[in-house]
Order: structure tokens, then C-alpha cells, then sequence
């Protein structure tokens, strides 16, 4: 069954990668994947760590924290340029193809 | 504190250290409601530079400045890398639970093997600077579990 994104998971990604973009310009791609109740990003990051767990990406998780305006958990991964054709999405997160690309780098 | 206990050597206080920044890192690769431990690699250092993105970490960090927060994480990596190091994996090195080669291919025969009890781990000490501060770090990030649990 496709996994659809909830509207409000969205929006609150949105906010999350704002501050992101604004505090770290390096980065390029960002992948938001479809989930009602999760925000599930992955980072393409010239300056991320090569993965060593390849063809897995192992995102880390953070639950929500009302304090910090974070409404939803949420989980997020860096990986390199070359790695987004090598690696394959967390197991649950769908394909590539079901991502949206949020913000397309250089 | 562990940096104050007097009667802990060096490389057993060095080993929880390794081994709790390794569990809290792979702590939050865990899925709650999965529960299933995840076997990867690199955690902490890869955690630390995540912890770049997250505004809760931020905050318990007590950051209101993101340019700020960026700098104090970028100043952390180096250290988190080095304690990361200290897992006896890969070619034999500096560690904290067994002896390895002494890489001088000249040393006196009683020298040839190393032991974590008579190494010093320079830079490494727990009351070093760097150290202190990524104690501190690792002591907020607990606390960030906390309020999230």
C-alpha cells in the first residue's frame, strides 16, 4: 500500500530544513519520504561521512519535543553525492521515486 | 563523575566512555516501536554530526544562536572521532581493552607490545579540555533521551 504524506508532516519538515539551510548552505538534495505521523528526510551533504553500512542508510530517530516546536518524530540521514545512486532508503521509507525532492543543490 | 574517580585507570574509564557514546548514539538509530538494535557502524561520530541539524539538541545544548550551535558541534567532531578510534576494530592501535604492537619497529624487545593499563592515550585524558566539553555534550544529550522518554 502507498504511504502518503500527511499534509502537516510537510509543513513541519519545512521548518526543520529552513533552519538547516540556513545554518549549513553546503547542502544539496533534500528528501522528504511519505509518512502519516514521521518526518523522514534524508541530506545529501558533500561533507557527510561515507557510509559503512552500504546498501542500507541506518537513519538516526528523535521523538517529538512540544519545547522545541517539533510536533512529529522524526528521522533523518546524511549521505554523500555519489551515494544517493548506491544507497537504498530505510527499510519502511517506500523507493526513491516515492521521496519528494524538497531542495535541488548544485 | 567518571573524570573524578581517582582509583578508575585511565583505559577503564576511557572504555565506558567509548562503549556509553557507542550504546547513545545507537540508541537513537533504534526505532521504538522496532526496538530491533541496529548494527552499524561509526555511530557516535555520525550522531554528532547530526545533532547539527536538530534544534532540540540546540536548545538543550543552550543555544539560542544556530551559527553558534554549527561551530560548537564542528569544534566536537574531532574529539568525537578520536573517542570513536578508540574501538579495538581494524588494523591493531591505541585502545582501551587490549594489547596491541608497538608500531616502532626498533623498540626493546620488552616494548614490542603495548597495554592499555601503562599507555597514557594522549589528548585523551577526561579532564583534558576537549574532553570535559564533549563530557558535557554527551550529559545533554542524556538529558534530551530523558525529556523525550
Amino acid at each position: 500500500m502507498a504511504i502518503t504524506l500527511n499534509p502537516e508532516v510537510r509543513k513541519a519538515a519545512l521548518e526543520i530544513i529552513r533552519e538547516n539551510r540556513e545554518a549549513e548552505p553546503a547542502l544539496q538534495d533534500i528528501y522528504l519520504f511519505p509518512a502519516e505521523d514521521e518526518i523522514r528526510l534524508i541530506y545529501v551533504d558533500p561533507t557527510a561521512l561515507p557510509n559503512q553500512d552500504a546498501p542500507d542508510i541506518h537513519p538516526f530517530y528523535f521523538g517529538r519535543n512540544i519545547q522545541s516546536g517539533l510536533h512529529f518524530r522524526s528521522a533523518i540521514a546524511l549521505i554523500l553525492p555519489e551515494e544517493r545512486e548506491t544507497l537504498n532508503p530505510p527499510e519502511g521509507w517506500g523507493t526513491w521515486d516515492d521521496a519528494e525532492l524538497l531542495i535541488e543543490g548544485s | 563523575m567518571l573524570s573524578s574517580q581517582t582509583n578508575v585507570l585511565l583505559c577503564q574509564k576511557l572504555h565506558y566512555f567509548q562503549m556509553t557514546t557507542e550504546k547513545m548514539a545507537k540508541g537513537f538509530l533504534t526505532r521504538s516501536e522496532h526496538g530491533e538494535y541496529e548494527k552499524v557502524h561509526d555511530a557516535f561520530v555520525r550522531f554528532v554530526r547530526v545533532s547539527k541539524t536538530r534544534s532540540e539538541v540546540r536548545i538543550v545544548c543552550s543555544f539560542a544562536q544556530v551559527s553558534a550551535f554549527i561551530n560548537y558541534i564542528d569544534a566536537l567532531i574531532p574529539t568525537a572521532q578520536a573517542i570513536e578510534n578508540l574501538s579495538p576494530e581494524g588494523a591493531p592501535h591505541a585502545n582501551p581493552e587490549y594489547p596491541w604492537a608497538n608500531p616502532d619497529k626498533f623498540a626493546a624487545e620488552n616494548d614490542r607490545i603495548i597495554t592499555p593499563l601503562m599507555y597514557d592515550f594522549p589528548g585523551l585524558k577526561l579532564t583534558d579540555l576537549k574532553m570535559r566539553r564533549m563530557l558535557l555534550f554527551l550529559g545533554k544529550c542524556f538529558e534530551l533521551i530523558e525529556r523525550e522518554s
